[in-house]
């Protein structure tokens, strides 16, 4: 219990003062801390408010650095507004628990009965418990839902509640969520992130733990599978890259340790639902779904949807694979339903409602409907039957005009409606900088399934924000966001994700069950990468250039690079034509606008945009440090339009320089630590095949034409090659062709090389699922001709020069140009392509 | 009546179609009048499975998926079918259409519950003002609420002329109340939207229909078409088929093989495939009463 309370007026909290008429979570009055914040009161006073406010801007690059933002990407590539999160935790105590898990317990097992009903014989709707309408008119109710799954099998695995706390102190439920609750995978980071900037404090606080709640979470899943329980295959099924809550579908699959699948992953043959990896199918077993209700399947739900997997109801139906939550579950978020849910539990479960839904009315009843147009400026209103982030209609904040239409709508379509009363929520103390104020605040609650009942996780999501009315407009509304403590009662288990099991594990060296999907953005991550550091190195080399401003002999190598960059699709091919004397003021200015075009696909930014969009598609398959080096170059490149306008070739060239170092390191990264698995094989097979275009490019572009001044290209090709060391560490300070040649073409030594990166390439191929057989493939072959062209090739015959040409050098990097392209469209046709996109049937028949 | 009925469809693709799921609603029901005696489903290429199922609404399902590659697919139903005469009652005799409107909306009249969901709006088929004035003349106050249906039906067969061109299968209610013209289905989808619109429950019907050889000709085969109606509660009458193509209330002539809500729920093929490029659709029905 609590030490003797020092006067809270001693620092941090002296000017707090809780709003009046307002319960406030951690004092009952000004001054008076509540008992079971007095240890974290405690600490924050400690640590004082400067180190405070440094913890929180720890806390705040913490959040950046793990990319989590609410949507993640929009189609500019720019990322949106990330995650804030508030340093003070939202604590309560061990008796609120108790009560909110007791309540939410029953509640969820309401939920469940009653989709067990409504899905089923529907005796509340025939009893008229429930309005028969709320169902049979309800536009997400396919028919499909109704018996579809075994009667007793689990609904909800995760279910979500949405509450407020009034000012006498009573827990209210506002929402509830079943669809696929969001929000946990928040929990989970904001837990990280809180007690690891808040180390002291979380000690002293000793808050309950998250993980055995996801460990029972891990169990339910796994006991659900139709069969191989003891280790079914899982998938977690995102909406994809587009989706708001992708951060977290990449985070859950991560924790929980199943593959991140999108619907295009999966496809129903024989009755059973399978995995395309590079190996074949694959079955799975359970689908633990990111995605709503409806666009599961476009055979028998919304045919328009292409998120889902077609034919995945019937398979359900046959009972060949679980989802979770079931299909059908939204169902029972329906507001409409919430004014009948105390009947409904003294009917289903025999006890009355032990936690209150905020007063809801459905207007599709005569006096509901009448209370509501009488009560209307009190009142938020909402669709009866969606629960979706569209802002609720108040008619207080409506001009008379606007109101009136809105009255005439709601009594044209009443059923269309329900109005739910507002409640005064309760506050949180917020760090604000300088100080700590009071911001109200709306809480989630998370159940997982659990035997036969129901376990709450002791934590939650708490966001605030000064105006407590912005708090009942939707899930992403709110300024900050609060990691939810619990008061623990006792020392604390330490549990572990990975689960022990007395049947021995087959040891594995795996990677053929890779998903084709994630080989295929692999792949291009991997030549996106490496085009950005071929890019980046072209352009520090100019820019080195132009900063210095070096005497006449530069303007031959610029040119020369002009040429090189123009042909990679750096810069616009006219800057490389004119006069070069003339045109350097307008290099200087007109190179940033080239590098920074989007309309351009292979311009840097877009090349950096493109490693962005890729790196967060594959972020499952790499390590954190790694996505972590590639997300920090995206935040480095994100600059507003404003420093745009600004940047000159020096800052330009410190961020073409952090593109060479992010690359660097991500190589240093995945040649360390990632195990070699076809993850691995098809990353660097994109790099290896870039770089082989990239060098040609190069030197076709360079060295064809002789040059007057050739060292001094010959010195900007090696260092555009990232290979000028090696070279003086061979040769000195003696430039010449041939040598150079031979150190980029033909020495396989040369991790630069285009036989070292041909090598790899030939290697790799040969190492892919459905290689080595008796007949080789077309990527197989491509590649064996293209590794023995160079190997064959003699670097003194490459150097050759006729008519100021080097038609050798000329004919070799030709082939290879065509040739690449090729290669990487046969690798694609045997490996990664995927089935088109599902059409439907009923659009187009009679 | 007996008949045998052979549907057949084809689709012909352009590229060809790795893998394809669908649901087919071909195989006729049985009905308080109707029964189908035998039912053949021929699907080339050959599915692995065809399973059979009754869906929600009790018509019947069957589903198959193909994932051999493929360029065409042939879906050939053969169905016999026995019509007996139903009773269509006198409609001045039915209950008049506000107290079905009120007895379905207060849940107070004997088989409230399974005509309920016909009340509301789906995809094809909803309730607004436009339907509502559109069919005020013909549900005077007291009006029967079968008389007042058959008057709409004569209606909409009157004022609608018939265009197989104007529409397509997605055509809503509205746009070809506005046009007045379209086909059987958008002529069902019309009045189902006109009777929701006073709070009467109306469902859609697709089936067959036995067309009569001009007098001397001979009956021309696979000229015939799949055809749609609606079904109008008429309380402890029950449902009423009506046929607004032809101002005809449904008779022995009339073989149903589904109904739902609208024509999303009955389509006869539903499902998903990918690829195939563009293709063509031929479609032949052959009804042949054999008795």
């Amino acid at each position: 219990m609590t030490d003797i309370a020092e006067p809270a007026a001693a620092g941090l909290f002296h000017s707090y003062e809780p709003v009046p008429d307002v319960y406030d979570e951690m004092f009952a009055t000004a001054g008076q801390c509540r008992d079971h914040s007095q240890r974290m009161l405690d600490e924050l006073t400690r640590l004082g408010s400067a180190e405070l406010e440094r913890r929180f801007r720890q806390a705040e690059k913490l959040v950046r650095d793990d990319g989590v933002t609410f949507n993640t990407f929009d189609e500019s590539g720019e990322s949106s507004r990330p995650w804030n999160l508030d340093i003070v935790p939202a604590m309560l105590s061990i008796a609120d628990f108790q009560h909110l898990d007791q309540a939410l317990v029953q509640r969820a097992t309401l939920l469940e009965k009653l989709l067990d009903d409504l899905l089923g014989p529907q005796k509340l709707l025939r009893e008229k418990v429930i309005p028969a309408d709320i169902l049979l008119g309800h536009p997400g109710f396919h028919r499909a839902y109704h018996n579809l799954q075994p009667a007793n099998r689990r609904r909800l695995v995760v279910y979500a509640a949405d509450l407020a706390r009034s000012p006498d102190g009573r827990w209210w439920v506002t929402g509830d969520r079943v669809r696929s609750p969001s929000g946990l995978g928040f929990v989970l980071e904001n837990r990280i992130v809180t007690s690891r900037v808040l180390p002291g404090v979380f000690r002293a606080s000793r808050p309950r733990r998250l993980a055995p709640f996801f460990v029972r979470l891990r169990e339910t899943l796994r006991e659900m599978a139709p069969r191989y329980r003891e280790n079914p295959r899982t998938v977690v099924l995102s909406r994809g890259p587009d989706s708001p809550t992708y951060f977290e579908d990449v985070y859950l699959a991560r924790y929980l340790g199943y593959t991140l699948v999108e619907g295009g992953d999966l496809a129903t043959r024989d009755g059973r639902v399978m995995l395309k990896t590079l190996g074949g199918l694959l079955p799975v077993e359970v689908i633990f779904r990111r995605v709503s209700d409806d666009d599961c399947d476009p055979v028998e739900l919304n045919s328009a949807s292409l998120t889902g997997v077609s034919g995945l109801v019937d398979v359900v139906r046959n009972d060949e694979v679980v989802v979770a939550n079931a299909l059908g579950s939204q169902l029972a978020e329906t507001p409409a339903l919430v004014p009948f849910l105390p009947a409904a539990c003294r009917l289903l479960l025999g006890e009355d409602l032990r936690m209150p839904s905020a007063a809801t009315w459905w207007c599709g009843q005569d006096h509901a409907l009448t209370y509501v147009l009488e009560n209307l400026d009190k009142l938020v209103i909402r669709s009866a039957f969606k629960v979706n982030d569209a802002p609720p209609i108040e008619a207080s904040l409506m001009t008379q005009a606007a109101r009136s239409e809105f009255v005439q709508k709601l009594k044209a379509r009443p059923s269309d409606f329900v109005a739910q009363e507002r409640i005064v929520r309760s506050t949180v103390p917020v760090w604000l900088g300088s100080k700590i104020e009071p911001w109200h605040s709306a809480f989630r609650f998370f159940l997982t399934a659990d035997g036969d009942t129901f376990q709450t996780l002791p934590g939650g999501l708490a966001r605030t924000s000064p105006d407590r009315l912005s708090l009942d407009r939707s899930m992403a509304a709110g300024e900050r966001a609060q990691d939810v403590w619990i008061e623990s009662d006792g020392p604390e288990e330490t549990v572990s994700l990975l689960r022990s099991s007395n049947v021995p594990l087959v040891l594995k060296r795996s990677g053929n069950d890779l998903p084709s999907r994630d080989a295929e953005n692999l792949f291009w991550l991997g030549r996106m990468i490496e085009r950005a550091d071929g890019a980046a190195r072209g352009l520090r080399v100019l820019l080195r250039k132009i900063t210095v401003d070096e005497d006449d002999e530069s303007n031959v190598v610029q040119s020369a690079l002009l040429r090189a960059l123009a042909t990679l699709g750096q810069i616009e091919p006219g800057l490389a034509v004119d006069g070069f004397r003339n045109t350097l003021p307008d290099l200087e200015q007109s190179l940033p606008a080239s590098v920074f075009n989007r309309q351009e696909a292979l311009s840097l930014k877009s090349t950096v945009d493109g490693v962005t969009r890729l790196v967060n598609t594959v972020r499952d398959r790499l390590s954190v440090d790694a996505w972590q080096t590639l997300n920090q170059l995206h935040s480095d490149w994100n600059l507003s339009a404003t420093s745009l306008k600004t940047i000159d070739s020096t800052s330009l060239l410190q961020l073409v320089q952090r593109v060479v170092n992010a690359v660097a390191q991500f190589g240093g990264l995945s040649n360390d630590g990632m195990t070699r698995t076809q993850v691995w094989r098809f990353l660097e097979l994109g790099r290896r095949l870039e770089r082989v275009w990239h060098t040609a490019t190069i030197l076709q572009s360079t060295l064809v034409e002789v040059a007057e001044q050739e060292p001094l290209v010959l010195e900007a090709v090696l260092e555009s090659c990232d290979s000028i060391m090696t070279y003086r560490g061979r040769y000195l300070s003696t430039l010449q062709a041939e040598a150079v040649i031979d150190l980029l073409a033909t020495d396989s030594t040369n991790p630069r090389s285009l036989i070292f990166q041909l090598n790899r390439i030939q290697d790799h191929v040969s190492k892919l699922p459905s290689a080595g057989q008796a007949v080789l493939g077309t990527d197989e072959r491509l590649a064996l001709s293209l590794y023995n062209s160079v190997r064959l090739a003699e670097p003194r015959e490459l150097a050759q020069v006729d008519d100021g040409q080097r038609r050798s050098l000329d004919r070799l990097m030709q082939r290879l140009l065509d040739q690449i392209p090729k290669l990487s469209d046969a690798i694609s046709q045997r490996y990664l392509i995927h089935a088109g996109l599902p059409r439907p049937f009923d659009r187009e028949s009679i | 009546m007996k008949y045998r009925i052979v549907h057949s469809t084809a689709y012909h693709y352009s590229d060809p179609v790795p893998v394809c799921h669908n649901q087919l609603r071909l195989s006729p029901r049985d009905t308080a009048y109707t029964t189908c005696t035998s039912h053949r489903m021929l699907i080339r290429p050959t599915p692995g499975n065809v399973s059979r199922r009754k869906d929600w609404f009790g018509n019947i399902v069957q589903s198959f998926s193909l994932d051999e590659s493929h360029r065409k697919l042939l879906l050939t139903a053969t169905s016999r079918v026995t019509v007996s005469p139903q009773t269509v009652p006198d409609a001045a005799q039915t209950p008049k259409w506000e107290d079905i409107t009120s007895g379905v909306r207060t849940q107070s009249i004997d088989g409230w519950f399974d005509v309920t969901e016909f009340l509301f709006d789906s995809s094809l088929a909803f309730r607004d003002s436009l339907f509502r004035e559109y069919a005020a003349a013909c549900f005077e106050p007291d009006q029967t609420v079968l008389a007042g249906s058959i008057a709409l039906m004569t209606k909409i067969f009157r004022e609608f002329k018939y265009d197989p061109r104007a529409t397509t299968v997605i055509t809503r209610p509205d746009e070809a109340l506005s046009q007045k013209h379209g086909v059987c289905q958008d002529f069902a989808h019309v009045a189902i939207s006109c009777l929701r619109s006073l709070g009467l429950p109306a469902r859609y019907v697709s089936g067959y229909l036995r067309t009569l050889p001009p007098p001397g000709k001979e009956r021309l085969i696979g000229a015939d078409a799949s055809h749609a109606w609606f079904s109008v509660w008429c309380g402890e009458a029950g449902w009423i088929d009506l046929d607004p193509t032809n101002d005809k209330v449904c008779g022995t002539g009339h073989i149903p093989i589904a109904w739902g809500r609208d024509y999303s729920d009955v389509a006869p093929i539903r499902g998903v495939f990918t690829g195939g490029g563009s293709h063509t659709l031929n479609v032949s029905v052959d009804v042949e009463p054999i008795e």
